[in-house]
């Protein structure tokens, strides 16, 4: 399977907003296979906590579409997968189908996750359906980056 | 515990990276991360032979993650295959 990776962002505020969606083809349908992702935020972090989220959607919502560049560097065809970040109309989540549900993270750390060998994320193919990486601080106002790949 | 883990660092300009073992549960594919010696209770599904979420939904009875994508698909094929076609889920 070819792989592909992305990266989205947004601004924090103090309710959820999404950064970056992994959704399947709203024409031909496919699963998308989640291996890694990092959580970060940009600019120049000072101590404290921002609540990550990472929650299964029905439907993308309103974003910026992101072209996603290939593992294997043009080797391999376009990603079929809809990639959107900075999203201006939050994704349909699914209640209660976390990955991670408000992980609290210092906002100096770097969190990164990899898949162990077969036991991805696996998301349905099922058109507009996906995972949405959310994060939210009280305060704070700078972007959030989040970067993933996946296979499909 | 698997023997196919994941893992998650955690990298901080104060502190050295920390890694941690994980894994996704079966049943929901949440992510839990293991903290040996926490004291915290989770199950493990003989029927997948692997580690659930300890949730309440995923301790009770055992729905794989994939046949639940493919109830979202439409398919089910793998209760069909598994002659299971009258279980709800």
């Amino acid at each position: 399977m070819p792989g592909y990776h992305a990266k989205g962002d947004q601004t924090l505020i103090t309710t959820l907003l999404t950064a970056l969606t992994i959704g399947s083809n709203a024409t031909t349908a496919q699963r998308n296979y989640i291996d890694e992702y990092i959580l970060s935020i940009a600019q120049t972090p000072s101590d404290s906590t921002i609540s990550w989220t990472i929650q299964r959607c029905t439907a993308l919502g309103t974003n910026s579409a992101v072209t996603p560049a290939g593992a294997d560097d043009g080797g391999d065809r376009v990603a079929q997968a809809l990639i959107g970040k900075n999203h201006t109309v939050e994704p349909t989540l699914t209640a209660n189908a976390f990955i991670i549900e408000a992980m609290p993270l210092n906002a100096r750390a770097t969190y990164r996750w990899v898949a162990g060998p077969g036991k991805v994320i696996i998301t349905p193919a099922t058109a507009a359906s996906g995972l949405a990486f959310l994060a939210l601080h009280a305060t704070r106002t700078e972007d959030f980056v989040v970067q993933s790949a996946w296979q499909e | 515990m698997e023997t196919k883990m994941g893992y998650v660092s955690i990298t901080s300009p104060d502190l050295a990276p920390v890694e941690q073992d994980c894994y996704l549960c079966c049943h929901c594919q949440r992510q839990v991360v293991v903290q040996p010696g926490s004291g915290k209770l989770r199950s493990w599904c003989y029927m997948c032979n692997q580690g659930t979420c300890g949730g309440p939904r995923c301790v009770k009875s055992c729905i794989p993650f994939e046949a639940k994508l493919e109830a979202m698909e439409g398919t089910r094929k793998f209760y069909k295959n598994m002659d299971l076609r009258g279980k709800k889920f």
